[in-house]
């Protein structure tokens, strides 16, 4: 009996022990994390407008905050939450240093949400001209048209629409990123996977100048004419490709990005 | 007068082969006729040009250049591509569907249609305006005197503008809003009009 109460003491003791560094370990991380959030709070503070202009600069402030898993734009909402709430991070600065952290946080918030929004709009635009596949460097030339002749001379990058991408695919699936020839082509087609033969149908648009033939088909990578018939029934059903029955004896399929490069 | 005229810069869908191919996609041929219809209004604005003939060769135009230069809008001799007179038809029936284009007269349609890159009633208002501004309201104006009269001071919108679209839009607008009368003389012809 004496050596029974003897144990479960010791084994008492030892659980109380463990839980206390656990939570000691626990308050620590807790706290550093705190710390360097605080920190990084600060700094988007003092540095917001370069944030927002500097793509660069932007870029590595992303993947800092992401190495330690906070998503940059949370943290971003998070301190526009907490600059509406009374501004806890800033309380001991001055009127004229809110009003600029006021103004650089809602500027780099607003980017993100309305370059989501100019890309929805964009691909509504261009849906029926293309089908639905749209190739960021498209898009970007695009964005930059529009805002140029708004007298506004925008800077985007296409890690800025991929980031943007992000929060869309929140809302449901709908856009995609696919990669066609080492470029980044942004699906927003409610069609299914584009098929591997319908991807080299776009690879072989590309080294011909816009368009694909039958012949070329069977040059290039032997297929017969069924299996050419079938691809590109099926992409011109899903609006992927135009018709143009005028070349010299030969119908050519052209892929409509053409347009625009 | 020979003012040198700039050529109208085409967008780049005109240079795109397809575009002169009527689509079997429907949602893509709705795309293209809508390219179509805004190639042509724009194109017309230009150069402005009020009326065109089904083969897209225009009709008339207020700017003292000669119509020979300005061959059919569906013919593209850059990339060898032209309209076919099938899709020519359709893209022109879906003009007139937008309202931006009226046969010159429906029972033959052959002889082309008026477009309206200005609507009749902005056209109209134009008219009036002139007429209103100049102290003219009430006084018999020749058709002549209203488009191309050097003496008067014509605004440049009205000016030249062709005398059986004038009469349309005398007729279709003003007659209609009770705006204008129409004098004809003996030989059932228009002798002229009374903007009141």
């Amino acid at each position: 009996m004496n050596h029974s109460n003897t144990t479960n003491t010791d084994r008492d003791a030892y659980l109380q022990l463990g839980k206390s560094l656990n939570e000691q370990h626990s308050n620590q991380l807790s706290t550093q994390l705190q710390v360097f959030q605080s920190a990084l709070i600060n700094f988007a503070n003092d540095h917001g407008d370069e944030i927002s202009s500097n793509l660069e600069f932007k870029n590595k402030f992303t993947q800092i905050v992401q190495s330690i898993g906070i998503d940059p734009l949370d943290l971003l909402l998070y301190t526009s939450q907490n600059d509406r709430n009374g501004g806890t991070s800033n309380s001991n600065s001055s009127s004229n240093s809110s009003s600029n952290y006021k103004r650089s946080n809602v500027v780099a918030t607003n980017f993100g949400v309305a370059l989501a929004v100019k890309i929805i709009e964009i691909c509504q635009q261009t849906r029926d001209l293309n089908g639905g596949l749209i190739s960021l460097k498209e898009l970007i030339s695009t964005l930059q048209n529009s805002c140029e002749t708004e007298g506004i001379s925008l800077v985007v990058s296409e890690k800025d629409i991929e980031s943007s991408l992000n929060n869309l695919n929140t809302l449901g699936k709908g856009y995609e990123i696919l990669i066609i020839n080492g470029k980044k082509w942004l699906k927003f087609s409610s069609t299914e996977n584009l098929s591997n033969d319908q991807l080299k149908i776009y690879e072989l648009c590309e080294f011909m100048g816009g368009y694909v033939t039958y012949r070329l088909l069977r040059d290039n990578y032997g297929w017969d004419k069924v299996r050419c018939k079938t691809v590109i029934d099926e992409m011109i059903m899903n609006g992927f490709l135009w018709v143009d029955s005028q070349d010299n004896g030969e119908w050519q399929y052209w892929e409509p990005s053409w347009i625009s490069n | 007068m020979s003012d040198p005229i700039l050529q109208f810069e085409f967008p780049k869908i005109y240079s795109f082969p397809p575009f002169y191919t009527q689509q079997p996609n429907t949602t893509v041929l709705n795309q293209q006729l809508d390219s179509w219809v805004s190639i042509i209004l724009h194109y017309c604005e230009y150069y402005r040009i009020t009326s065109l003939s089904i083969e897209g060769i225009p009709k008339h135009s207020q700017l003292e250049v000669p119509l020979s230069s300005l061959s059919s809008i569906f013919i593209n001799k850059t990339i060898n591509r032209q309209v076919n007179s099938d899709f020519q038809k359709l893209i022109v029936k879906h003009l007139i569907h937008n309202k931006k284009a009226e046969f010159i007269n429906p029972k033959k349609p052959e002889l082309g249609v008026y477009i309206y890159w200005r609507s009749l009633v902005d056209w109209g208002d134009l008219l009036y305006q002139y007429v209103d501004d100049t102290g003219q309201k009430g006084t018999v104006l020749t058709i002549y005197e209203l488009t191309k009269s050097e003496e008067t001071t014509v605004p440049q919108d009205l000016h030249n503008l062709d005398e059986t679209f004038l009469v349309k839009i005398i007729k279709d607008y003003l007659i209609k809003q009770g705006k204008a009368q129409l004098l004809i003389d003996e030989n059932n012809e228009i002798g002229g009009v009374k903007i009141v």
